[in-house]
């Protein structure tokens, strides 16, 4: 990551219907903007909530929240630096060959055979790092919106 | 890409918006951005608009956002055509001071809403009038090269027009760009005029004929006897036969002059010349037109570098324009952009303008 470019998460509440995605999908693409990950996470009521990962510019982030709140579907943007400490995040495992209780600042819970980490984005994604190495399989790593 | 016309409810705006749907500017993952303003009319006719469009253009329409404040213009081109407009009707004068006075405030509004909140990359397409004001006061905020004039590149379009009529020809085939002043006070520059297909020596004489005898030094004078002319000629159709009679640079003068006296208004022409710098802006490519900048010393006028708003030839691309593209103009060409120049400056300042 450049000095220029970071990584940032944009939350969105969007209606859910038809075209949502492909909107929101459309306003990325027209810039050049690739996403790192794009991923759903609570829908109810007729309103989901998903992220989007992202490198960019400070001003050309701006731009693309702007532009993405201006969409018929959007009800609204928080728009987040990837290294923000309130960014947590969720990462499901399998394959966990090591005792993962003493990664330190991360809670640990099992379901079986899976192992279900929470914590900060940074603490969770190194950690979720240093097990892949060791053998287990990544199946999930969503990022939540900070609290 | 998105465009975002402030004061869409117009004739004009309703006019471009139509033509960049059903011209298929705008993708359908682009952003149509229709502006009105709060607590006015329109604020509560661009909801109704944004309707109508997607009723007429559901098959092709882009996405249609509605904003009403001007800290919500979001667009990678904005179209400023808000404000005043010049009145139609028969005997209606043009009080170009009192459109300044009233227009000067919506054009600081939104250029300065523009340079608080936005991308820092707009490129701003001016249509509202006096065009060398708004040009002046979104450039002096926004940065020179974003702001351009949509004024010289109507009366270029009507020039070639006008040209290609009395030829016979299609205005595709006329290339040749009008500079100076918006209106009455244009520049035709006749030395820039090409005719597709023909060599130099042929094109000069065609050229010469359709021009006549004439220079630029009794430019003036012939557009205010065609106008009294055309003031002594009650019947309107009998009016604009008249104009026929007139050279091709006059015509492009008096033409939508009567247009407007008429009471029809000229809608369609400026959304098309606008609808065409919007696809300049949006294609990606260097395009050589002509339009109203705040120069910076890029011309010489008068033996100096000159500064100030004027219709000159520039290369228009995706960040606005970057070049000048008047060569060589011909001597009477050249002492009148000088003159229409230093009017434009005092009439800028007049009305509040120059540097802040």
């Amino acid at each position: 990551m450049s000095a220029i470019t970071q990584r940032w998460f944009a939350f969105t509440q969007v209606e859910d219907r038809s075209g949502a995605s492909a909107a929101i999908a459309g306003v990325f693409s027209e810039r050049g903007v690739s996403f790192g990950s794009i991923s759903t996470l609570d829908v109810h009521g007729g309103i989901g909530t998903m992220c989007v990962e992202f490198a960019a510019s400070e001003r050309l982030a701006q731009v693309l929240v702007r532009t993405l709140a201006r969409l018929a579907v959007v009800r609204a943007v928080d728009l987040v630096r990837a290294d923000d400490a309130r960014v947590r995040a969720v990462a499901v495992l399998a394959g966990v060959a090591v005792d993962p209780d003493t990664v330190a600042g991360v809670g640990v819970h099992r379901d079986g055979e899976l192992v279900i980490l929470t914590g900060p984005l940074p603490t969770v994604a190194a950690a979720v790092a240093d097990l892949r190495g060791g053998g287990a399989a990544v199946e999930a790593l969503t990022v939540l919106p900070p609290r | 890409m998105d465009v975002a016309i402030v004061g869409a409810t117009g004739d004009v705006g309703r006019a471009i918006c139509g033509s960049l749907i059903e011209r298929g500017e705008l993708g359908a993952s682009s952003r149509l951005q229709l502006v009105g303003r709060a607590g006015g009319s329109s604020g509560a006719a661009v909801h109704g608009l944004r309707v109508d469009l997607i009723d007429a253009f559901d098959e092709r329409a882009p996405h249609i956002d509605v904003a009403t404040r001007p800290e919500d213009v979001v667009a990678d081109v904005v179209v400023m055509t808000a404000g005043r407009t010049v009145p139609t009707g028969t005997g209606q004068v043009i009080d170009r001071d009192a459109l300044a006075a009233d227009n000067r405030r919506v054009f600081e509004e939104y250029a300065d809403a523009l340079a608080a909140h936005g991308s820092g990359h707009e490129v701003v397409i001016v249509v509202s009038n006096p065009v060398e004001l708004a040009v002046e006061v979104f450039a002096r905020r926004l940065g020179r090269h974003r702001v351009i004039g949509m004024g010289a590149w109507l009366d270029t379009l009507r020039f070639r027009r006008e040209i290609a009529a009395t030829l016979g020809i299609r205005r595709h085939r006329v290339s040749g760009f009008v500079a100076g002043q918006h209106g009455d006070m244009m520049v035709p520059l006749w030395s820039s005029v090409r005719l597709r297909g023909l060599d130099p020596d042929e094109r000069a004489e065609i050229v010469a004929r359709v021009r006549g005898e004439r220079g630029l030094a009794s430019f003036r004078s012939e557009v205010a006897a065609a106008k009294q002319r055309i003031a002594a000629t009650p019947d309107v159709a009998a009016a604009f036969a008249a104009i026929d009679s007139f050279p091709p640079d006059i015509q492009a003068v008096i033409r939508p002059y009567l247009t407007h006296q008429s009471g029809a208004k000229t809608a369609h022409g400026t959304a098309n010349a606008t609808v065409d710098l919007v696809r300049t802006v949006l294609d990606g490519r260097d395009i050589v037109v002509a339009g109203q900048v705040l120069l910076d010393g890029e011309i010489e006028l008068g033996g100096i570098p000159w500064t100030g708003v004027l219709g000159v030839p520039v290369a228009v691309g995706p960040d606005g324009w970057t070049r000048v593209m008047l060569d060589a103009p011909a001597a009477d060409e050249e002492r009148a952009l000088w003159e229409v120049a230093q009017s434009i400056n005092e009439s800028v300042a007049a009305w509040g303008g120059g540097p802040r």
